[in-house]
Formats: structure tokens, C-alpha cells, sequence
């Protein structure tokens, strides 16, 4: 239903981008007259112009109130020693009074718009945080930026809801990952941040629910992808590094899948950033893995001095239940192409526990050159013959990137490798060029 | 109701619940530092630099490192301990005892520790910075070093403690408050 709905919606926008394009022809060919063409033009074209300034309105007022947001919080840095307790004190509040004030103001006489409330909402948010540092700095409180930061971020969460606002929601899953940070000591805090990350996404959904593929929702979920992927790392502990591997490509393997299977159908990829996102991740982490070394200290894994905690287990079965659901999703969805990136994760886990115990470490590596070389070849022959110049160049991209870096770590000579090289590179141009005649001759 | 008058609800309660938060950390504070016994801790330095609170002098207190005492068993790095308070014969505060359950007397400190060995353990306590003006800083920080690394040299922070609260009311050098001291040196 959501699906048909933009499919409608990007049809008229791509039809209107048309019809105006043809304007100038018809009237050239006598088919409509001048004046015609003029009260179409104004018919449609004026909603894009108007939509132009409201974002530019909604960017302006966002950047002003993080840079207003952000210098009360540099002035108050300062610390003006010359102010007694009490003023500071008083004046802790001023800040917050400030941005509430507006924020309810705003609301109070109606000022809905997307400039205002993402204005007002961010500017609130940061005021936030800019009255409880005053406060424990005017009373020498002791350094523990994980409170002061869970507390900000948990009494700004409201104002992602009440003012239906993106960028609040932004800062607050960039909080709770710097939390993360901060707190990386492993226990239950995995638990504790995928639950709070998950606290801001109904907002997602909400903002999403219009057109997932506009700017906003496009956007935050870049943000998500962005903080989860750095959050990832702060959840695994110390003595449990290892289990990256499975980690990041869990993460990775879901993130792509969902936004196949849901977030797939932007007419850029910008505009989906799980799928997006999930890809990059997905291929690069399989250009990592081709090298020996990741997987060289595989023996030492089992020594971890208490192997992985209940909490990090909990967390990767997690990330793998998910995973099979999504790989029975996408297969009866008949989406066998998501699963080709879909199945990296299994991929990993298996090359994972060979080398558990050691001396299978050149098995893993050649498992993933095999996959990156197959993934760059049905990504080049399926964009060839859909016609997509862009995914074919990232296809050949892959190919080369992988060529090169087994060029470069292994013992072949200099003349070996320069044919090697000019050969990639001819491919490249002879695959352009085929391209190319092919979309010339699709338009006659 | 509409969505916008029910919105505007909300957004004026949750507007009294985010004043209510500093608020309640002045009010907590104040009340510690007009009831709260009086101890003075002696001190050691270093000046890192928090980005959400300006500048500050990182303080080190005598009596944060534990020893001579018995401790208790199961000190783990991390693990929170009561610190029962007495002052030495100067008339500065030292830990006379430790133990896992709140003591149900005081004076004493809510710490965590931090480096346990077998005779002795360090702890965390929850006061360790004192803020100044960003340009002030450093110099209280010289001041500050000059004076408590000496033997003679008197630094210590005045720190009132109240129930499970601790607040750091002022630092002082060779008897003057350090903001005193800058003001002379100047």
C-alpha cells in the first residue's frame, strides 16, 4: 500500500520533471500555444520552488539553533568565576528557560511548521545539556559523564515525540553511543543501549510513515546506521574483541536485509541507508577478511580470559535470530539477490569457528576472496544487463579493489602485476564502452 | 482534545520536569553545604580539559588511597564501599574504616574503589574536580602544585558531607582560598 503509494508519488514527480522538459518542443511544433505552456508551467512548477525554501528554512533554522546551542554551551565552559554561587545557580536555569520558552511558544500559537519545531526542538535539546553542566559545575560535581549524559539524553527524549522532531532524535542516539562509550565496560550495557536506541525509534516510523525516502527519514536513518555501527564496537568488551567478526557482520547482514526488504526502493541510494549502509558494510568487511591476518590469532580466541559473557551471547543470538528471520523473509519474498549479500554473516560465523582452534586461516581468507570475487561479478553482469551504468562501475570497482590488494600482498613480479593492472584497466573502459552502445541503442 | 492542545500539555510538563532536574541537583547541594559537617581534605594534581564543563583543577586526595586499616574482603575494582571519616592529628580527613553496607553512622563517603591490592586500596571518591575560569585555571593549577607537593605545603579542599551527599566547597592554599591566592598573585 505505502509501496504503490510512492510509487505514484515519484511517477508524478518524475512525470511533472518530463512534461515540463517537453514544454518548449510542443510549443516549438505548434502542438499547445505559449500561453498554454506558461499556465502548466505555473501549474506545477511553483510547488517545487515553494518546497525548495522550506528546506532551506528547515536546514537554517536546525543549524542555527545547534550553533546558538552550541556557543551557550562554549560560554558557559568559560565558567565566570566573578558571579557568586547563587547567580550561577539562577542563571543555570536561564538557558533552558530560553529554548522552552520558544519551544512553547511556538507550539502555543501554532507555529507547526517543520522549520519550528526542528528549531525549537534542537535548540531545547541542547539547553538540556547546557543547564546540567552549569549546575555540576557550579557545584565542583564530580566527573561522570556517563550520568550527565544519560540524564540529558532521557529528558530530551520526550521532545522527539511532542514536537515530532528529527534532529532531537539525532542527538539523542548520538547520546546514548557516547554513553556507550563512555561506559564500555561490558555487563549488561549492550542490552541497556540496543534498548535505548530503540527508545527513538517509533519516531523513525512515524517520520518514515509519509514517503521513507524523503530526506528526513533518509537522513536519520543514516544517523542510526552511523551510531549503531560505532555503538557495535563500544558493546563488545574488552576481553571479548574477537567476536567482532560476528558482530559487525550480524549488524551488517541485518541492517542490509531490512532495508531490502522494507527501505529498498529509493531512486538513490542515499535515500535507503540500511540497505546502503549494510552493503558498504558487508563488502568492505569481506575485503578485510580476504586477509590472512584477521583470521591469524584465531587460536588464541578460545584463551579470552572468560570467553564471551552471558550479555555478549545474548546479543548475538540476537543479531542471529534476526538474521534467519530475515533470510526465510527475503526467501519467500523470492529475494534471492539480498540474500547473496544477505548470507555474508554466515559466511563469517563459519570461517569464525574454523579457525576457533587454528591451521584454517588460509581456508577463511580464500572463502572470502571466492565471495568478493563472485559478489563484484554478479553485480557487474546483473547491472549489464539491467543497464545500470553506476552499480556496474561499483561492481567492477569491487573487482579491481580485490585484484589489486592480492597484487599487492603476495609474491608476483613487477611485470606479472603491470599486465595485470592494464588488464583490469582495459576491462574497466571495454565494459564502459559496452555500456554505453547499449544505452545508445536502447534509446533509438 | 486535539493532538496540538494534548502536544502543548505535554510539551508544558515535560518543560517542568527538565527544570526540575537542576533544580533538584542545587537544592541537594545547597541543603549539603548548609548542614553538612565540615572536613578538610588533603590534596595532589593534573589539568585535563572537559569540553561540556570548561576547565577545572583534577584534585588528588591523601585520603583516597587506603591503608593501615583492616579491609574488607571482596574489594573489586569498581565495587562500591563506605568510607567511615575521621580527621588525623592536623586536623585533616582520613578513613578510618571501610565497609560494603552503608554504615548506620556517620560521617562517612560513598566511594568506588579503584585499585585493590592486599594492604591497600584506592579509591574513587566522588568529589575530584574543582572548576574555575577557563583563563584562571591554569594558574590556580600552578599554585595549587607548588604548594602540595612540598612537605610544609598546606593544600586541601573544604568538602561537606551530609547523609550519602559529599559537595566540594572550596580549595584553599597555605590557608587562603586559591581564588584569593590569584587574586594576590596578580
Amino acid at each position: 500500500m505505502l509501496g504503490l503509494w510512492y510509487f505514484e508519488n515519484v511517477n508524478r514527480k518524475g512525470g511533472i520533471r518530463w512534461l515540463l522538459g517537453e514544454l518548449p518542443d510542443l510549443v516549438s511544433q505548434g502542438v499547445i500555444e505559449p500561453a498554454e505552456a506558461e499556465r502548466i508551467r505555473s501549474h506545477y512548477g511553483e510547488p517545487e520552488a515553494r518546497n525548495a525554501v522550506k528546506t532551506a528554512l528547515v536546514i537554517f533554522s536546525v543549524l542555527g539553533a545547534l550553533l546558538i546551542g552550541g556557543g551557550v554551551i562554549l560560554l558557559l565552559a568559560h565558567n565566570w568565576d566573578d558571579l557568586g554561587r547563587g547567580v550561577r545557580a539562577v542563571l543555570s536555569f536561564v538557558p533552558l528557560l530560553a529554548a522552552q520558552g520558544l519551544a512553547l511558544w511556538a507550539a502555543w500559537s501554532g507555529r507547526r511548521s517543520t522549520a519550528w519545531r526542528e528549531g525549537t526542538g534542537t535548540g531545547l535539546m541542547l539547553a538540556i545539556g547546557a543547564s546540567i553542566a552549569l549546575v555540576s559545575q557550579t557545584y565542583h560535581i564530580a566527573g561522570e559523564p556517563a550520568d550527565f549524559l544519560l540524564a540529558w539524553m532521557l529528558l530530551g527524549l520526550p521532545i522527539i515525540y511532542i514536537l515530532d522532531a528529527s534532529t532531537p532524535a539525532a542527538i539523542f542516539w548520538a547520546g546514548v553511543t557516547g554513553w556507550a562509550g563512555i561506559t564500555w565496560a561490558g555487563g549488561s550495557q549492550p542490552v541497556l543501549y540496543a534498548f535505548l536506541v530503540a527508545l527513538a525509534l517509533p519516531h523513525f516510523a512515524l517520520a518514515s510513515r509519509a514517503n521513507r525516502y524523503a530526506p528526513r527519514p533518509a537522513l536519520l536513518g543514516w544517523v542510526l546506521v552511523l551510531c549503531l555501527t560505532v555503538g557495535t564496537g563500544f558493546c563488545l568488551t574488552r576481553h571479548t574483541e574477537e567476536l567482532w567478526i560476528l558482530a559487525y557482520s550480524g549488524l551488517f547482514g541485518v541492517l542490509y536485509l531490512a532495508g531490502g526488504l522494507w527501505f529498498g526502493d529509493g531512486s538513490a541510494a542515499w535515500q535507503s541507508p540500511f540497505k546502503t549502509g549494510g552493503a558498504l558494510g558487508v563488502t568492505f568487511l569481506s575485503w578485510l577478511f580476504t586477509f590472512h591476518g584477521v583470521w591469524e590469532h584465531g587460536s588464541y580466541w578460545h584463551l579470552g580470559l572468560t570467553g564471551p559473557s552471558a550479555w555478549d551471547a545474548l546479543y548475538l543470538v540476537a543479531l542471529a535470530a534476526a538474521l534467519v528471520g530475515l533470510w526465510i523473509k527475503a526467501l519467500g519474498r523470492r529475494g534471492y539477490g539480498l540474500l547473496l549479500i544477505g548470507a555474508m554473516p554466515a559466511l563469517a560465523s563459519i570461517a569464525y569457528f574454523l579457525c576457533l582452534n587454528g591451521g584454517y586461516e588460509a581456508v577463511a581468507a580464500t572463502l572470502f576472496n571466492l565471495y568478493l570475487l563472485g559478489l563484484g561479478l554478479v553485480t557487474v553482469v546483473s547491472a549489464l544487463r539491467n543497464r545500470r551504468m553506476a552499480q556496474m562501475n561499483l561492481g567492477l570497482l569491487v573487482l579491481s579493489v580485490l585484484l589489486l590488494t592480492r597484487f599487492f600482498d603476495s609474491d608476483l613480479s613487477f611485470l606479472f602485476r603491470g599486465v595485470a593492472f592494464i588488464l583490469v584497466g582495459v576491462g574497466f573502459l571495454a565494459a564502459n564502452v559496452v555500456m554505453a552502445k547499449r544505452a545508445k541503442g536502447g534509446a533509438s | 482534545m486535539t493532538f496540538e492542545r494534548l502536544a502543548l500539555r505535554l510539551l508544558v510538563f515535560l518543560c517542568l520536569l527538565q527544570l526540575a532536574v537542576p533544580a533538584f541537583m542545587i537544592a541537594r547541594r545547597e541543603h549539603v553545604l548548609h548542614e553538612g559537617r565540615s572536613f578538610k581534605f588533603k590534596t595532589a594534581p593534573v589539568d585535563p580539559y572537559d569540553a561540556f564543563r570548561g576547565r577545572y583543577v583534577a584534585l588528588n586526595f591523601e585520603a583516597a588511597t587506603v591503608t593501615g586499616i583492616p579491609l574488607p574482603s571482596g574489594l573489586q575494582h569498581g565495587v562500591r564501599v563506605y568510607a567511615l571519616l575521621g580527621e588525623d592529628e592536623k586536623g585533616f580527613a582520613k578513613v578510618t574504616a571501610l565497609s560494603l553496607a552503608r554504615p548506620s553512622d556517620g560521617p562517612y563517603l560513598r566511594a568506588r574503589v579503584q585499585y585493590p591490592a592486599s594492604d591497600r586500596v584506592s579509591l574513587e571518591l566522588p568529589f575530584d574536580r574543582y572548576y574555575m575560569e577557563e583563563t584562571k585555571a591554569p594558574a590556580a593549577e600552578d599554585a595549587y602544585r607548588q604548594h602540595s607537593r612540598s612537605e610544609t605545603g598546606n593544600a586541601y579542599a573544604i568538602v561537606r558531607i551530609l547523609g550519602t551527599q559529599a559537595v566540594l566547597e572550596d580549595l584553599y592554599v597555605e590557608g587562603l582560598p586559591v581564588k584569593e591566592i590569584l587574586r594576590q598573585t596578580k
